[in-house]
């Protein structure tokens, strides 16, 4: 970060204007900075096309040499089907139709001692051709004839359809304002250009209620954001080259990373050693050195013991703890917490630490903390030497005395006390000698990483896991190294993606932020700017909107339910972080939902216990719209269904994770299917119904959000940017590509145009942070790419209270839950009366719901759901393989197909991800028992790093470990 | 048997397997999309201990046993796995709700190309299995040649690929017994036998097979046996990290495998035991003979080398820094070509 301080700001468009809903898209900026790399025009040149070689043997082997042929070649990739990877095809396309795809492998190497990222993909990717126009397409306007999920449809026009759903969200208007219209495009399931930006528009135009589910399909990393305060951990895949150790913790990436895999294995081959944590011998387990099987959601114990062993036999790295971490910041033995500078003068800030400096044997402040008196901006230490262990007596501002410690000798007590290997032993199952060996391996690696992807997100005890995760990798002096540290995932962003929403910022909240500009910003004033502008909207957590609208408050209220470590119940907390405004809701307690509209997502599959929002939530809803190129179970309970075009059928760009440095653009290579039209259209024209059937009724002014009067008859202007875009237009899209990658120079200056006839494009520098994107290191184009470079080579302080990688919380939700430092707990379930566990992961046949209904994709499973079991569960109950069993507990059921296997743990059904409901008996499908109880502390705020902001600080659904029992039918 | 001058062949390293099926997606999108080959699998990846595709093939016979052809068993459709049908319309709009749910149409299935994905051997937490992909060997000694009566498949002088001729087949499907394998299908419409066929309109172009060019796994090497540059001789013959599946089979085929190590055991005190490996001796010598444990002693060295700090060739290649050169010149991308 050579020129940080010398950004300036250079453009005043601002996203998060009116309406919040403008940060559903991915990778946002808050506003333009200059770009620290050159981005001159560096990319590369399409390959020359080439003649065929003449083979005309006029033989009978000419019937295949005949099948391989074609009329063009188009880039594409699969913007929408929310895959965390971003591949490059080439679509061949034969007589009009898409004959089929294959890699577009032109990915180069980083550095010449690192492996190159070709060719990516998956077989998924492979067949998207397939599923494009398989029986599960609709390409045409459906409207509901019979009950919702009944399965009666009518063949309708756009015009009907646009005309009666803008006429059932005017009357949700003036009944009770725009707010109780919901848009949910679920796992923030976004592209990076027009296919995303229509519902953006739209959303905004109107001040509709955006749930934000980036918590809500437990994809947010909530011990990374207590630790760091920001959660973008990753880097280029190849970087895992570089590892010396690479532990796989709770994550399957040989399933859920089939195109970045390769990199762990040929690691292997330099003599990196792989280390895979998992209940069972998952696929990515196959090719490890060393498997660890804990018990499941013992993760934390197994972590905790690792850093005791390291602290004992003095491996860790003391320099690093000192200079990056708060463990050598003072903690008053009295209370437990921070000594601050309100504890040693009256009237002092409550978020200025001390050290014990070892120099000058006096408290020295906290350089970078949040009240350092410079805007906690540098944790660069000076002069000062803080000392790891403190034994001191400090006088207070009222005279009297008080002994203090740091963060290191309670941690160093509490590993001792309750975290031996010997004593997490018992804890995990695991040998206390299979800890110390890896505690061992890991400390002693040159470069260790901890890959644990998305997949510890969605315990409920997850923070804990992370919280001992990212320890182990400061004891080691791994974070912020190349091949080294936490490892969740990343997004690039690119600058022009401003573009999508098309609100500029005020000329005040602009000048509000010029003092910190001209400064150059951090990031933590990124996320201060995150946390004033990110409210500005209607935004509502998933999982505190289902208990407050979704019909969810009887589950989640139940007393097995409860965390028993918690002095509260669900409910005070929730009512408490809502009195408080930590946590926003839309609309208010007082309203109800009355329309839902959703795309690119499937809520009735992927929600807790669903039975529950069909009960409570669905009767309270006028009308529900889907939005969709696929049918799905939640479209099958919806009232309308609008048909997108599949993504060869349109223009868009794929949002971009750090695992490769492309941004992966699709050009449309055939016309829409039947009546389907692009989501940039679609969204477009229910704008336009909205104000034409606004104006045609006379309308004038509605509530918006926090019921300030809305204009509805100005939505499609809104929308077009005054008519600056024209959706109805088939260019109109490319226009708009053109815009955003024109306004990205980290994508090297290029047309929109250029832009798709690459397919790949290179990124050449890094962008500024976003709501989602603050890796906070630079790209170099010419080396592999890794986090958290900013505050380990830069020393700037991390966006945390103390300006460090924190591990005492000492907020009273966290000192209440016995939490402030990180430990292991039992989650709730495990006090249930049902005697087995559903786990699993994403699987390897789908991205979330699309591809698992497909045929070629069954084909080569079951043709149907399963589970997989270990005969120690099975013979006892009777059942054998291909058995057909009942999964029930007291909340809900399902039936599947049992498969048996001796790499599952027993105690462990392991189901995996994404199955749709109808293809289960009654519809009842896997997440019915799944009742996810959530950890009510993560609605704490007022601390710091612990606030909520969109897509930052919320409760997560935790719906691994439900406890269940299984019966053969 | 029939001689050809120069033999392309393949290498997979089974240590890089992900079990993905993009390699059998490929292949299928590319070949095997059309009428009568719906339920044809030219590439399939199974798990290993398992029954495969078709079920129970290890144990059905053909090749040659001391050069005499061995008998064997016809694999049927229902033994390959049949391609499933599914009621879409009936769930999605014919108004009966929960009723119905989606399935196979027809009679339950109870196998398919990759039924027992997953389930492996041995017991918890010694448990075993990795992915095997699998598709026509080419041999050199090809049991289905030897078999056909009718003359109709031919292995190509130039390249050793094995081509049914499909003008001449007769669909009396000796090849399907013949061959030890069972990678030879029965297109019921066409009534002949049809297989892999190394894509060989792609090598004429100098584009690499399908499936080595669609694996992100990156497993899989290609090339003339031959030519010394090439990573296929330098896997097999100068470092022999890579043999042949069932060597028994006497019909020397010519794709190769790398045999696969798993993590190391758990003994009774749950701490490693490194005193057998994982997957067992004998396993890896009821695939791939005593060459396969060989070869792991080859692989294990390697290793040794670059854990010493040495520098390994032959794992250089493993790792392939640059992916193009796995495919030993045929690494052109088939985008770039426009048909005239």
């Amino acid at each position: 970060m050579t020129d940080k301080n010398s950004a300036t700001v250079s453009r005043r468009t601002f996203l998060l204007g009116a309406g919040g809903v403008g940060v559903a898209a991915a990778g946002l900026s808050l506003y333009r900075l200059k770009t620290r790399q050159p981005t001159g025009r560096v990319l590369p040149e399409p390959p020359p096309k080439s003649q065929i070689k003449q083979i005309a043997y006029g033989d009978h082997a000419d019937i295949y040499r005949e099948q391989w042929t074609w009329d063009k070649v188009v880039k594409g990739t699969h913007t929408r089907a929310n895959c965390i990877s971003a591949c490059s095809w080439d679509v061949y396309v034969k007589e009009g139709i898409v004959w089929r795809e294959e890699q577009d492998a032109v990915y180069r190497q980083s550095r010449p001692d690192t492996p190159d990222f070709n060719p990516r993909g998956c077989q998924k990717g492979a067949c998207y051709s397939d599923l494009q126009a398989s029986e599960s397409r609709v390409t045409h306007p459906l409207k509901r004839v019979g009950e919702r999920g009944e399965g009666k449809w009518k063949r309708i026009s756009w015009d009907q359809a646009l005309e009666e759903i803008a006429d059932k969200m005017i009357d949700a208007a003036i009944e009770q304002g725009t707010e109780t219209i919901i848009f949910d495009n679920g796992t923030t399931n976004a592209g990076f250009g027009p296919e995303t930006a229509g519902e953006i528009r739209f959303a905004n135009a109107i001040e509709a209620t955006q749930i934000d589910s980036w918590a809500g399909v437990g994809d947010l990393p909530m011990g990374a954001i207590q630790t760091w305060g920001m959660y973008n951990c990753e880097g280029t895949s190849d970087d895992w080259f570089r590892s010396d150790y690479i532990v796989i913790w709770v994550g399957n990436p040989s399933i859920t990373r089939i195109p970045e895999m390769h990199f762990m294995h040929e690691a292997r081959y330099r003599g990196a050693k792989l280390v895979v944590i998992a209940p069972d011998m998952n696929a990515s387990t196959l090719h490890a050195d060393l498997w660890i099987n804990p018990k499941p959601e013992t993760d934390a114990a197994l972590g905790l013991a690792a850093a005791h062993y390291i602290i004992e036999n003095n491996l860790y790295e003391a320099d690093y703890i000192r200079e990056q971490t708060d463990l050598p910041i003072l903690v008053r033995k009295d209370t437990d917490k921070f000594l601050r500078e309100a504890d040693l003068a009256r009237g002092g800030a409550d978020n200025l630490f001390y050290f014990w400096d070892e120099n000058t044997n006096k408290v020295a402040e906290v350089p970078g903390c949040e009240g350092d008196g410079s805007g906690g901006r540098s944790l660069a230490l000076g002069k000062i030497n803080p000392a790891l262990s403190v034994d001191q007596t400090i006088t207070l501002a009222d005279g009297s005395q008080v002994g203090v410690y740091t963060v290191f000798d309670r941690l160093r007590s509490m590993l001792d006390e309750q975290y031996t290997p010997d004593k997490a032993a018992e804890i995990t199952g695991l040998s206390p000698k299979l800890i110390r060996r890896f505690a061992e391996g890991l400390a002693k690696a040159p470069t260790a990483m901890i890959f644990a992807s998305w997949g510890a997100c969605k315990h409920y005890h997850s923070d804990l896991f992370q919280r001992a995760m990212i320890l182990l990798m400061n004891l080691t002096g791994n974070q912020g190294k190349p091949g080294g540290g936490m490892r969740i995932a990343a997004w690039w962003n690119m600058e022009g993606l401003d573009n999508m929403a098309g609100h500029g910022m005020s000329t005040m909240d602009m000048l509000k932020l010029m003092p910190k500009a001209i400064r150059g910003m951090t990031p933590r004033d990124y996320e201060d700017a995150f946390r004033i502008y990110g409210g500005n909207g209607p935004n509502s957590p998933l999982m505190p909107f289902l208990y407050v609208h979704g019909g969810y408050k009887e589950l989640w209220d139940r007393e097995d339910m409860q965390d028993d470590t918690l002095p509260k119940g669900v409910a005070d907390y929730v009512r408490q972080s809502l009195d408080n405004n930590w946590v926003s809701m839309h609309p208010a307690q007082d309203r109800h939902p009355q329309v839902f509209i959703f795309t690119g997502c499937n809520p009735l599959r992927r929600w807790p216990a669903p039975q529950y929002a069909l009960k409570g939530l669905w009767p309270k809803l006028d009308c529900v719209v889907s939005v969709n190129f696929r049918m799905s179970t939640s479209s099958l309970y919806a009232d309308y269904f609008l048909p997108i075009a599949g993504y060869y059928e349109k223009h868009g760009i794929k949002y971009g994770q750090t695992y490769v440095p492309y941004i992966c653009t699709s050009d449309k290579a055939v016309e829409p299917l039947g009546e389907s039209k692009t989501d940039w259209e679609a969204f477009g024209l229910i704008s336009r119904a909205i104000a034409e059937r606004a104006k045609a009724r006379g309308v004038t002014s509605v509530r918006g959000f926090k019921d300030r009067s809305l204009d509805l008859r100005e939505t499609y202007n809104k929308h077009t940017s005054n008519g600056d875009y024209d959706p109805t237009d088939p260019e109109d899209p490319v226009k708009l590509i053109d815009t955003i990658f024109r306004n990205s120079p980290n994508c090297g200056n290029i047309s929109g145009q250029e832009a798709l006839e690459m397919g790949a494009v290179p990124l050449t520098g890094s962008a500024p942070p976003s709501l989602i994107y603050q890796t906070s290191s630079d790209y170099d184009p010419n080396d592999t790419h890794w986090p958290h470079r900013w505050f380990v080579e830069d020393k700037v302080a991390w966006p945390t209270i103390t300006g460090r990688q924190q591990f005492m919380l000492d907020h009273p939700w966290y000192i209440e839950a016995g939490e402030d430092l990180p430990v292991h707990k039992d989650p709730p379930h495990a006090r249930s009366k049902y005697p087995l566990r559903i786990n699993g992961g994403h699987n390897r046949w789908s991205i979330h719901a699309i591809w698992r209904d497909h045929k070629l994709m069954l084909r080569l499973q079951r043709g149907q759901p399963v589970c997989i079991m270990n005969s120690a569960d099975c013979e006892p109950r009777g059942i054998s393989n291909g058995d057909m069993a009942r999964i029930y507990n007291d909340i809900g059921e399902f039936e599947v197909m049992v498969k048996v296997a001796p790499a599952t743990q027993p105690g462990e059904v392991i189901i995996y991800h994404a199955w749709e409901s109808y293809q289960f008996k009654g519809w009842k499908g896997q997440q019915e028992p799944v009742a996810a109880p959530w950890k009510a502390i993560h609605m704490a705020g007022g601390y710091g790093q612990l606030h909520y902001r969109v897509y930052y600080g919320a409760p997560g659904h935790a719906p691994r470990g439900a406890p269940i029992e299984v019966e053969r039918v | 048997m029939t001689g050809a001058k120069r033999q392309m062949a393949m290498v997979m390293d089974l240590n890089k397997c992900l079990g993905c099926h993009t390699c059998s997606v490929a292949c299928k999108t590319q070949w095997t999309k059309t009428q009568g080959r719906e339920a044809m699998w030219w590439n399939t990846v199974n798990t290993m201990p398992g029954e495969g595709t078709p079920r129970g093939w290890e144990s059905m016979g053909g090749g040659f046993h001391d050069a005499a052809a061995q008998p064997g068993e016809m694999p049927t459709t229902g033994g390959f796995g049949e391609a499933w049908e599914f009621n879409y319309d009936q769930v999605f709009s014919e108004g009966k709700g929960q009723e119905e749910h989606l399935q196979v149409v027809g009679d339950a299935p109870d196998w398919g190309p990759n039924w027992d994905e997953d389930e492996g051997a041995g017991d918890y937490p010694n448990s075993y299995h990795f992915y095997l992909p699998r598709l026509c060997n080419h041999c050199t000694h090809p049991a289905c040649v030897a078999a056909c009566p009718r003359k109709a498949i031919e292995k190509r002088e130039s390249d050793g690929i094995v081509v049914i001729n499909e003008e001449r087949c007769n669909g009396y499907r000796f090849c399907m017994e013949a061959c030890p394998y069972k990678k030879i299908y029965f297109n019921h419409a066409k009534q002949v036998s049809q297989k892999c066929i190394f894509c060989y309109p792609r090598l004429e172009q100098g584009v690499a097979t399908a499936c080595s060019r669609q694996c992100p796994g990156r497993v899989r090497f290609l090339g003339y046996a031959d030519d010394e540059d090439g990573p296929i001789y330098k896997l097999v013959t100068q470092y022999k990290l890579a043999v042949p599946l069932h060597p028994e089979y006497g019909t020397q085929p010519n794709v190769f495998y790398v045999p696969p190590t798993g993590p190391m055991r758990l003994g009774e005190d749950g701490d490693v035991d490194e005193s057998q490996p994982r997957i067992p001796d004998k396993y890896i010598e009821h695939l791939f003979g005593e060459a396969g444990l060989q070869a792991l002693k080859n692989l294990e060295r390697e290793k040794q080398i670059v854990q010493g700090g040495g520098k390994s060739e032959a794992l250089d290649v493993l790792i392939a820094y640059k992916w193009e050169d796995m495919f030993g010149g045929f690494d052109r991308n088939p985008a770039t070509i426009k048909w005239v």
